[in-house]
């Protein structure tokens, strides 16, 4: 059948990950950009890129939760923190390599989203965001009070990752395994959505009942929904924490789950591009504002002791703003951004 | 041939000159020849902004005193770079990167903040850049040493072990049982550990009761050690949860003697009125109502700056000694300034003068620069804290055999 995009696909097209040679082009340039970015960017900038690189695996996880099964949860921090702390405990004190602390981590916190899984059987709305609301401030006391596992308030350090004999001790290195970690991720969530199980997932969020109805198991899906979402954020907070190299109670508290939701939020949730676009807007945001401020305080002094409180201002201004004006958010911008161009030059 | 020749030999000269030009500019990183680049993180938007505006405040008074009051330092006028961590350590990371990769910043100066310098401790030990100083309370700063981390604040460990010096060397009450009311945290904790260590060595029992931070009401934890009977209670934490815990005492009947760590040495401490009166605090700084130089040199330089009503901040000359030894350190270092020479400058100044503002020494063995206090008592009436005894040292001082450094 011959296809041009303006015309209806076939079944098996429309299943591909990248619909249109376009796209396979714009992503090999987008992966050899990320591959020179190190080179280019000084450390600063590699470190603040590697602060996104994890951010956007987590909030792919989270996308996972509540953007495809329409699961809340406002515990995603805390899973990330089991992952951490199960690869810092691993690392510093058992002595694991990355390789073996990476996938650890990520099933004991996908042990624990098993756990917490277990009632959104019965809760879902606000009585979901409950339960994981007080799972995040169980798992932040278990960190604070078991000091002899978790050091309390000293943090643990861990040692700098190894891959085969190679000491991943900067963060240009490090940069990398990010880079593919986050890209194979951003893979698996977009394949995960084109199939029968993310098809089940999406059901379960839009009419649950009539999902059951149709033969979606759905215990079996939720509980999914939460083992892969937290086994996803459990490698996020290991992958964090290795690039730290100190981690500690204060690094995943709920201000983080609120972050890691505003991140799917403003970037659309239900899809891949829109929980990379909004990890990175939200992580960059600060550093783009502090940016601003720094010179602003300089030229107006006056401005210089409310410089905090205008930045925080702005930030909150921003996410309040694509809430009332774009609630698809950066995903449905762009989105926009993409029909306007189809028929350019030709208006309609 | 010869032209060949007579051309490579003035570009290799030219070449020659210009790398020794380089290298004669760029002493060292953050140092030209007219500036020294200084950095810092303040919390400026989050849940210690009071702090950060406190700090950047004190920090420009400092520079303009150095730049234009002195003249600069052997030339060179100082320039300072402030990044927002929000006291967050993820933040605080980003922070330390920009500032040590991006702005290239000689040295940190006055960071604060358990959680945001643990989260670069190690970080600043690699870049090997001078931090002068952190007042983060944890041990941790400067246990084990870091050559290039400095710590100034006040330990409680040194303040719990003070109180039970006092109680039994100086009030030597006929019966008592000593008691603690501290922050479930890394602060808290080294009171407990103070109290400890003292209560071994005079052969005490004590009570202890912890409270979660964020607390305000302390109505269990009053009860617990009045149900002990407890005589003598130190309290760690900030200064309105303690006036909270002196009026939950008062509610219950239960009427111990108080000894409030440094950071209760704070006007909030009077919100509890007359019950605030005639308590025991600690603190290793000179007090404003003494009328020291020091302090005179404060009033003059920030009501200059028009910043006045940092003055009523009885912790503000914690922020400054350091700033004052810092610029003695620099002027010793001479014209050739680097950060290993300004290092040696700091360990090696003795018997500093702060004006009465306070005592603080460092040497290449220790990186701990509080060793003296003094004991305080509240006056609630004047609202003023008045001192009880001359500057002193805990009976187990940091380093001895009963208390000793990490390795």
């Amino acid at each position: 059948m011959a296809v041009t995009r303006f015309c209806t696909r076939s079944y098996r097209q429309d299943l591909r990950v990248f619909p249109s040679p376009a796209a396979k082009i714009l992503l090999v340039l987008g992966g050899l950009f990320l591959l020179c970015l190190p080179f280019m960017a000084g450390r600063y900038v590699v470190f603040v890129l590697c602060v996104c690189g994890v951010s956007v695996i987590g909030a792919l996880g989270l996308n996972i939760l509540t953007g495809y099964t329409g699961l809340i949860s406002l515990g995603h921090a805390a899973f990330m923190g089991i992952g951490a702390y199960t690869a810092a405990v691993g690392a510093a004190k058992a002595g694991l390599p990355f390789l073996a602390a990476l996938p650890l981590a990520g099933i004991v916190a996908a042990a624990a989203g098993a756990v917490v899984g277990v009632p959104t059987l019965r809760l879902k709305g606000l009585y979901l965001v409950v339960t994981t609301l007080a799972f995040q401030f169980i798992v932040e006391h278990v960190i604070y009070h078991w000091e002899s596992l978790t050091q309390s308030d000293r943090g643990i350090s861990l040692p700098p990752a190894e891959i085969f004999g190679l000491k991943l001790d900067t963060y240009e290195s490090f940069y990398y395994v990010i880079v593919i970690l986050a890209v194979a991720t951003a893979l698996f969530t977009k394949n995960l959505a084109m199939s029968r199980t993310g098809r089940a997932l999406v059901a379960v969020r839009d009419r649950d009942i009539a999902a059951e109805i149709i033969g979606i198991h759905l215990a079996k899906y939720k509980i999914l929904a939460f083992v892969v979402s937290s086994f996803i954020a459990g490698v996020a907070g290991a992958l964090y924490a290795y690039l730290l190299g100190l981690i500690g109670p204060d690094h995943f508290t709920f201000n983080q789950s609120v972050l890691y939701i505003a991140m799917i939020i403003v970037g659309g949730m239900g899809t891949v591009l829109g929980s990379i676009i909004g990890a990175l807007f939200m992580v960059l945001l600060p550093e783009v504002i502090n940016a601003v401020s720094g010179p602003l305080a300089s030229a107006y002094p006056i401005l210089a002791p409310r410089i905090g409180g205008i930045s925080v201002t702005v930030y909150g201004l921003v996410i309040i703003l694509f809430l009332l004006l774009e609630p698809n958010g950066l995903f449905g911008i762009w989105i926009r951004i993409k029909r306007y161009w189809k028929p350019w030059p030709f208006t309609y | 041939m010869k032209r060949v020749v007579r051309f490579s030999a003035v570009f290799m000269c030219m070449l020659a000159m210009t790398f020794l030009g380089v290298r004669g500019v760029q002493a060292e990183v953050g140092v030209t020849d007219d500036t020294i680049l200084l950095g810092s993180f303040q919390d400026m938007s989050g849940p210690g902004a009071y702090l950060g505006k406190l700090c950047t405040t004190t920090m420009k008074v400092w520079m303009g005193y150095v730049n234009n009051d002195l003249g600069g330092i052997h030339g060179r006028k100082l320039d300072l770079v402030v990044e927002d961590n929000k006291y967050d350590p993820v933040l605080t990371k980003t922070a330390f990167n920009k500032l040590v990769n991006q702005h290239k910043v000689f040295a940190l100066v006055m960071v604060y903040g358990s959680t945001p310098c643990t989260a670069v401790k190690d970080d600043i030990k690699r870049e090997k850049i001078p931090v002068f100083p952190t007042m983060a309370t944890v041990q941790s700063m400067f246990d084990p040493m870091n050559r290039y981390l400095y710590w100034y604040a006040c330990s409680d460990e040194d303040n719990a072990i003070m109180m039970v010096d006092y109680i039994v060397n100086d009030l030597k009450p006929e019966k008592f049982k000593v008691g603690v009311c501290y922050q479930d945290d890394e602060w808290g904790k080294s009171a407990l550990k103070g109290l400890d260590l003292a209560c071994k060595k005079y052969g005490l029992k004590y009570a202890a009761a912890g409270y979660k931070r964020g607390s305000k009401n302390l109505n269990t934890q009053a009860m617990r050690l009045k149900a002990k009977g407890v005589t003598h209670c130190f309290y760690a934490g900030y200064a309105p949860v303690y006036a909270a815990l002196l009026k939950e005492a008062d509610k219950i009947g239960w009427k111990p003697v108080f000894f409030g760590d440094y950071v209760t040495v704070d006007p909030r401490s009077f919100m509890a009125g007359d019950l605030a009166d005639g308590h025991y605090h600690f603190s290793n700084l000179g007090l404003r109502s003494e009328g020291v130089p020091g302090w005179k040199r404060l009033e003059s330089l920030f009501t200059a700056a028009g910043a006045e009503k940092m003055l009523n901040v009885p912790l503000l000359p914690l922020l400054w000694n350091p700033m004052l030894m810092l610029t003695q350190a620099l002027q010793d270092c001479g014209r050739d300034l680097t950060r290993e020479k300004l290092i040696d400058a700091i360990d090696s100044i003795r018997d500093f003068d702060t004006g009465g503002l306070g005592k603080i020494e460092y040497s290449p063995t220790t990186r701990k620069g509080t060793h003296y206090y003094r004991i305080l008592q509240c006056d609630a009436e004047k609202k003023i804290f008045v001192p009880m005894t001359d500057w002193r040292q805990p009976s187990i001082v940091w380093g001895s055999k009963e208390r000793p450094a990490s390795k």
